[in-house]
């Protein structure tokens, strides 16, 4: 797909690993006032890096480890990029379920239909977490609270704004990419979901 | 739904299981070697199916999964001239817990045809959680599962009167387009194509 520009908006590209595969989890963020800069960039890509650290990584198996973030400016082909990186293991001192299981968070806006929702599928899932194919209730409550932090204008971090981004329209590409405010995240299901391309010999 | 494509003198015997409240299913394929197929060899076909994947395969698998029952089908003619079932109700031995309905080992099944029919796979659920890790499952419940199978090849022309069924891989589509009927081959390599347990997603709950 040719670059698609997102106005005023960074891509965060969370990336951890588990089982020598790559996991990827992508959070969006809208700039207020004077554009993306290298540096609000730097800021916004820091603080997520700290806030899963801090906040999501605790809760996952120690087999699943936060890599890198990557913050990248979606405003133009040629925008700025910058990766905070450490190696973080999850807090978890339990075996992760297999690859393919995720808790997926759901990400709302105050506009109905697929353009204005986003979900991250959550990997390092500690198995004592899962009965059968049901999550803790108390566990997607935690995750539900981290995820939480991210939303509000300015909140999270000062000018920028938790949103969704929406690339098409009725399956036509969208000129250019639009970002909606994210106003909640919610587990709509107790169940664990799929992410296929996780498992070993489908991902990178 | 797909166009229905006979099995000449064959039938279809599906093992159902349930897992957390979903009926879990994996089918297998059969030719009668003493045609015409009738509802006494059909019964002896789910009959021996049930007490085989009851007796051998259970026993590796996780207590949260039971096994329901065995339907036999006669794939001659749509609708099918005979059904069989046999009602099981057992669950499985391991009580580490089950790990989830989307993870499970795909186990393959070729043939004497030299073609590749990839469709002929069964994905077994209900894996216990300490049979597994991380991705990988055990050497002990991958054997448990070879055994198993490999005992359907030559058990399946015990189902009934000596020679009574052969345990077959089929193929009902060719370029893109169903056959006229199923093409088949004798079953005679089990085989695990992955050493990781694989997804199967449409068996978690909505």
């Amino acid at each position: 797909m040719a670059f698609q520009a997102v106005p005023n908006v960074a891509q965060v590209r969370v990336e951890g690993v588990v089982d020598s595969q790559l996991t990827i989890n992508d959070l969006y963020f809208e700039i207020s006032g004077g554009g993306i800069t290298a540096v609000n960039l730097e800021a916004i890509t820091d603080a997520v890096f700290a806030w899963h650290s801090g906040e999501v990584t605790p809760n996952l198996s120690q087999d699943w480890s936060l890599v890198r973030c990557v913050g990248i400016d979606l405003t133009a082909a040629d925008g700025a990029e910058v990766i905070t990186s450490g190696v973080t293991p999850g807090g978890a001192d339990v075996e992760a379920a297999p690859n393919n299981v995720a808790a997926c968070i759901s990400f709302r806006t105050a506009n109905r239909g697929r353009s204005f929702r986003g979900r991250n599928y959550i990997p390092g899932i500690p198995n004592d977490q899962v009965t059968l194919n049901t999550l803790e209730t108390e566990y997607l409550a935690t995750l539900q609270a981290a995820y939480a932090l991210l939303i509000g204008a300015g909140t999270f971090v000062a000018g920028w704004q938790f949103v969704v981004v929406s690339r098409f329209a009725a399956g036509v590409q969208r000129a250019e990419g639009i970002a909606t405010p994210v106003l909640t995240v919610q587990f709509t299901t107790p169940y664990v979901r799929s992410m296929r391309s996780r498992e070993i010999g489908h991902g990178a | 739904m797909p166009p229905f494509v006979p099995l000449a003198d064959g039938a279809q015997v599906e093992m159902l299981y349930l897992l957390d409240g979903q009926v879990v299913e994996n089918r297998l394929w059969f030719v009668c070697r003493q045609p015409p197929i009738d509802q006494d060899k059909l019964q002896a076909l789910s009959d021996g199916c049930a007490v085989l994947f009851r007796d051998q395969l259970l026993p590796f698998l996780s207590s949260d999964l039971q096994m329901l029952s065995t339907l036999a089908t006669d794939w001659t003619d749509d609708p099918a001239p005979f059904v069989a079932g046999t009602v099981v109700l057992t669950s499985g031995s391991n009580t580490s817990g089950s790990h989830s309905a989307n993870v499970a080992i795909r186990v393959r099944f070729k043939g004497s045809s030299l073609e590749t029919w990839r469709q002929n796979s069964n994905f077994i659920a209900g894996i216990p959680k300490d049979q597994v890790t991380l991705n990988t499952y055990s050497e002990e419940i991958k054997d448990g599962i070879f055994e198993a199978y490999v005992a359907l090849i030559d058990a399946a022309s015990g189902f009934g009167d000596f020679p009574a069924w052969r345990w077959v891989v089929t193929s009902q589509r060719i370029n893109n387009a169903p056959r006229t009927e199923q093409a088949f081959a004798r079953m005679d390599f089990v085989q695990f194509p992955s050493p990781y347990t694989t997804t199967r997603r449409k068996r978690l709950p909505a």
